[in-house]
């Protein structure tokens, strides 16, 4: 039978939470606290990264099918970027649908957080589907995209997973991989810090407003 | 959170024999007695962002001593229903893959939840909020269970899904 075990289908989600938990508990132990040792994402709910990301240098398109000047359009403000497509219905609404609640929890600066949805399905991501999909959740997200060969490329300067574009089925639909990361490039135009799938709204409404004023420390450039 | 209002709580419990069959098999002293009991709960359908398809989660209850199986879906308001899951990989990429069945062994409860197993509805039209989508969840041992899920509303009340603690790799 090719059905899945439930300890399988737990794994991307509770299997996490449990680690997580294990971890935090683990580092309780044998930590009294002292800073460091116990968070090395100084409190953040991503990853912080080691070497900070430069924005990708492609050639974007957005949904009016204007050409988009990525660095310009985000030169000092807090970006969030994620790569997806609009015929994803589990990871990418999910993630659009808690970015835009925890932007409506907001006020002030880290509200006007700059949300960027790269469609990597480029047969199907057309401007007018992407805007309509963005739409759904937050009228000012910005959907953009790019040929396949200029997406794995920004993808690579980011150091994220190239696309994969699955056989199509009989019903002529397909699925698409995709990287399911959001990259939070702060105001120094760096992305010092990656958010995995499933953090939730609350964790984006206390992270954004630190990730406007945080000092990002020299040892971590 | 822990406890949301379960949309639809439906409960199947009978004798996974005809009747006949089982009072035959219930004068064998070595029978087992295998009661089927499966119930789903938390049924919600997110405001799907796609003109034509939307997602489905939900959780099984499987209260029996019989393992049982989520074969089937099926819905009048949809064209397609696929059981699907969603396998994210140590270097973040997200990929979904058809499952032919859903284990929901004795004693087990299944959730359902965003970046794990769902259920992809595929629909001509966009589902809009307030919809309410009925759907017959098909079981090996249970046989179907019906459900109703209204289009926006959240179960669960977190529709980031349950993994939220701070990350703990370094990549």
């Amino acid at each position: 039978m090719s059905g899945i075990s439930r300890r399988r289908l737990l794994r991307a989600t509770g299997g996490l939470t449990a680690a997580a938990a294990a971890g935090w508990w683990a580092a309780g132990c044998t930590d009294d606290g002292a800073a460091g040792e116990s968070d090395d994402n100084l409190g953040f709910a991503g990853v912080v990264l080691g070497e900070p990301l430069s924005k990708p240098t492609i050639a974007f398109t957005d949904t009016s099918g204007a050409p988009y000047d990525l660095a310009a359009e985000t030169a000092g403000r807090l970006t969030l970027m994620l790569f997806g497509y609009t015929s994803c219905p589990d990871v990418c609404p999910t993630h659009l649908f808690v970015l835009s609640n925890a932007l409506d929890k907001l006020s002030g600066p880290a509200s006007k957080a700059k949300v960027i949805f790269v469609g990597v399905d480029t047969e199907r991501d057309t401007p007018s589907r992407m805007r309509e999909f963005l739409d759904q959740r937050n009228p000012d997200f910005v959907g953009l995209t790019a040929p396949p060969a200029d997406i794995d490329r920004a993808l690579a300067q980011l150091e994220l997973p190239a696309v994969v574009i699955e056989p199509k089925r009989d019903d002529g639909s397909y699925v698409v991989g995709h990287p399911s990361q959001i990259l939070a490039f702060t105001p120094d135009d760096r992305c010092h810090i990656v958010y995995r799938f499933g953090v939730l709204e609350q964790q984006w409404v206390k992270d954004l407003p630190r990730l406007l004023t945080y000092e990002w420390p020299d040892t971590r450039r | 959170m822990h406890d949301p209002t379960p949309v639809v709580r439906r409960s199947v419990r009978r004798v996974a024999w005809p009747a006949a069959l089982a009072m035959l098999v219930a004068i064998v002293p070595t029978a087992c007695s295998d009661t089927v009991e499966v119930t789903v709960s938390d049924v919600y359908i997110p405001s799907p962002a796609a003109p034509d398809q939307a997602a489905v989660y939900l959780t099984i209850h499987n209260d029996g001593d019989v393992d049982d199986q989520l074969i089937a879906v099926a819905s009048p308001q949809v064209d397609v229903a696929h059981l699907h899951r969603t396998d994210i990989s140590d270097d973040g990429l997200a990929s979904m893959a058809s499952m032919a069945a859903v284990d929901v062994p004795a004693g087990s409860t299944v959730t359902m939840e965003p970046g794990g197993v769902h259920i992809m509805l595929m629909t001509s039209e966009r589902l809009e909020d307030g919809t309410k989508v009925e759907m017959t969840l098909g079981f090996v041992q249970a046989g179907e269970v019906r459900v109703t899920a209204t289009v926006g509303e959240s179960a669960g009340g977190s529709a980031g899904g349950s993994t939220g603690s701070s990350t703990e790799e370094q990549p």
